[in-house]
């Protein structure tokens, strides 16, 4: 093909997108940590009741984040699991991240172990605010962080957010600082017939873990 | 658009100037041969290609355009699709594939089966075409569906220019295939394969990065070597892809004297000027993959730095500190831009709020930060205020609301043509900016 045939077919197709434009204006290694308030274990999945993933169809993938903890406090026990899988899209829209800009979509999943304070022991605690933090590691800055949104998918409500990691695969320390329901004003029966024995954590309970991030294509 | 732009270059430059390079050998035809008394015919020693070699390499291509639609339209519509271990196959394939084609390209059985070697270059050529295509075009295809997803209408200005932008990288690829194949098929025969090899093996590094990273938690656990190496290679994928096309340089370089139609004979004048308007095109072509090389290699590196720029919060304005009281003057936040403020608590945290006039009667305040983002901060683009974490736009009307990533809503007065926020109630929120 003659260069001066491309040329012409350049410039037909400049002018055509200059005319449209102007239509319009513009499995990682698991550590175990111990926080002031709460000592935490590692457990296997067999007696940590995680929630399980919200995909059982073929085409989804969930990989976690470490091995599942246990927080303790005084009056009880938190069941934690961290997993990550492809971005997913929320509504109402503008609720975080949108999946198209985000590299994964991370969640905790928490369930109430032995307790004084009521939970079914299994069941999903409610009303919690969930910060994470996702830290190169040796830095001190996260490379993201925030507070997990409480959301429900096919397996039931967890807590969870579309993240961006710019600074791709590699290894990073990951934490789940769970506050006490008690911040945003979930009360407790303490009289004598209907009442429950224990008392929330005062301190967040903290989970952590060492990550090998794997950056995954999921459409590509 | 940018992003778009960079996101489909991405995908397709890579498999452009693969796939430029299969067309150029297929089409290979040196010049050297009639230099040195052939006629530039296909079985000549001086000539790669051969016209098997480019019906095998567009069956390839086609095969890969239609596996592409398929598997987008699997990954759309169904939820078979586990892309992670696809991406193993593919780069499997990629990798067995470029190596039987250098194998055959240097003439592995080419003096014992000639015609066997230039067909097994184009089989593995036409396979390397297919598989890349397969692998790299179905993200391209399913962007435009992200547009919709978010909420913007097909016939809104925004999807035309994302559209516009995605279409400007399948140009840059297709014009990358061009030029590529353009250049390269006239230059000598050893300087093709030396340049290929070299190509072929920076490519084969960065999908080898990407072959393991997908085995991971599959196939493989994450283990040390592996694990750095691949996150080498992946997290660096632009400047795999950068230099792929710096050493692709050294063809239109090479081929800018060696066009030189001056130690050619010819009968009569107009076989002379037939010789320099050959030459003519040949530097043209030359000079086009310089600036369409230039064109790639600044989109993935500096574009990209460029469109992925943090955005820098504005500085905090200056107000009034009355005893337990912050005093604003109206005049300074009536004009509905965004305005930042910053107070420092008793315990030296600053804790940043912004103000935006709504309408004639009421302002928006709230805290720089929000329930899902933290501390991250807003800012103003073109008129509207966005979140600089996850880049939503906030509904100017709802912020002083609680919801969403609107900004944590902040009580304030008006007194005597000052906005007044309390203290104390700044004083509240200083754990948010810790």
């Amino acid at each position: 093909m003659k260069f001066r045939k491309v040329a012409a077919l350049l410039a037909t197709a400049g002018i055509g997108a200059g005319v449209l434009a102007g239509c319009g204006g513009s499995t990682g290694s698991t550590t175990t940590t111990t926080t002031a308030a709460s000592e935490t274990t590692s457990a296997s999945s067999a007696n940590v009741a995680a929630a399980a993933a919200p995909g059982v169809e073929a085409g989804f993938e969930e990989f976690p984040v470490g091995d599942d903890l246990v927080l303790k406090w005084d009056d009880g026990e938190l069941n934690v699991a961290g997993v990550y899988f492809q971005p997913v899209d929320l509504e109402p829209s503008g609720s975080g991240l949108a999946a198209a800009d985000a590299n994964f979509h991370i969640e905790a999943d928490i369930s109430a172990g032995t307790n004084d304070v009521g939970y079914e022991i299994g069941s999903y605690v409610p009303q919690l605010t969930v910060d994470y933090e996702i830290i190169p590691e040796g830095s001190d800055t996260p490379a993201a962080s925030g507070t997990f949104m409480d959301m429900n998918a096919s397996d039931g409500p967890h807590y969870g957010a579309n993240v961006a990691l710019k600074e791709g695969s590699g290894k990073y320390k990951v934490r789940f600082i769970i506050k006490s329901p008690a911040e945003k004003g979930w009360t407790l029966h303490v009289d004598e017939e209907t009442g429950v024995k224990g008392r929330f954590w005062n301190e967040p309970l903290v989970a952590e873990w060492d990550w090998d991030y794997v950056e995954q294509d999921w459409n590509n | 658009m940018l992003k778009y732009f960079i996101a489909v270059s991405e995908n397709l430059l890579p498999v452009a100037i693969i796939i430029g390079l299969l067309f150029a050998v297929a089409g290979h035809a040196d010049k050297g041969s009639r230099l040195k008394g052939g006629t530039g015919e296909e079985n000549e020693p001086y000539v790669l290609g051969s016209r098997k070699q480019k019906i095998f390499l567009w069956a390839g291509i086609c095969a890969g355009i239609a596996g592409a639609i398929v598997l987008a339209c699997l990954t759309q519509f169904t939820r078979i699709v586990k892309r992670g271990y696809w991406n193993i196959w593919f780069m499997i394939i990629a990798l067995a594939a470029m190596a039987v084609y250098l194998l055959f390209l240097w003439g592995f059985l080419r003096k014992k089966a000639p015609g066997f070697n230039k067909t097994m270059l184009g089989i593995s050529g036409a396979v390397l075409a297919g598989d890349m295509i397969f692998y790299s075009l179905p993200a391209c295809i399913l962007f435009p569906t992200e547009f919709v997803l978010q909420d913007e209408s097909i016939a809104s200005t925004d999807f035309l220019l994302k559209f516009i932008g995605l279409a400007l990288a399948f140009l840059l690829a297709v014009l990358t295939v061009l030029a590529v194949s353009k250049v390269v098929k006239h230059l000598q025969k050893t300087l093709v394969r030396v340049v290929v090899s070299i190509i072929w093996i920076i490519a084969g590094v960065s999908f080898s990065g990407i072959m393991i990273q997908s085995m991971f938690n599959r196939w493989i656990k994450v283990s040390g070597g592996l694990f750095d190496y691949s996150n080498a290679v992946v997290n660096n994928s632009p400047l795999f892809l950068t230099a792929m096309f710096a050493v692709g340089l050294i063809f239109p370089v090479v081929l800018w004297p060696y066009a030189s139609s001056k130690h050619e004979e010819y009968k009569n004048s107009a076989e002379k000027r037939k010789l320099k308007a050959g030459t003519r095109n040949k530097r043209r072509w030359a000079t086009f993959m310089i600036v369409l090389s230039a064109i790639s290699m600044l989109t993935v590196t500096v574009v990209k730095a460029y469109d992925e720029k943090e955005v820098t919060l504005s500085p905090a304005e200056p107000f009034e500190l009355a005893g337990e009281e912050i005093h604003i003057p109206v005049e300074q936040i009536s004009d509905g831009h965004l305005h930042r403020f910053e107070y420092q608590t008793s315990d030296g945290i600053g804790v940043r709020f912004i103000v935006i006039k709504k309408n004639d009667v009421s302002y928006g305040v709230g805290l720089d930060a929000c329930d899902i983002c933290g501390e991250t901060g807003y800012y103003e683009r073109d008129g509207q205020v966005v979140c600089k974490l996850c880049d939503v736009v906030m509904n100017k009307s709802t912020i002083g609301f609680k919801g969403g990533c609107n900004p944590i809503p902040l009580t304030y007065t008006m007194s005597e043509g000052n906005m007044v926020v309390q203290t104390a109630d700044l004083e509240n929120e200083r754990q948010r900016f810790k």
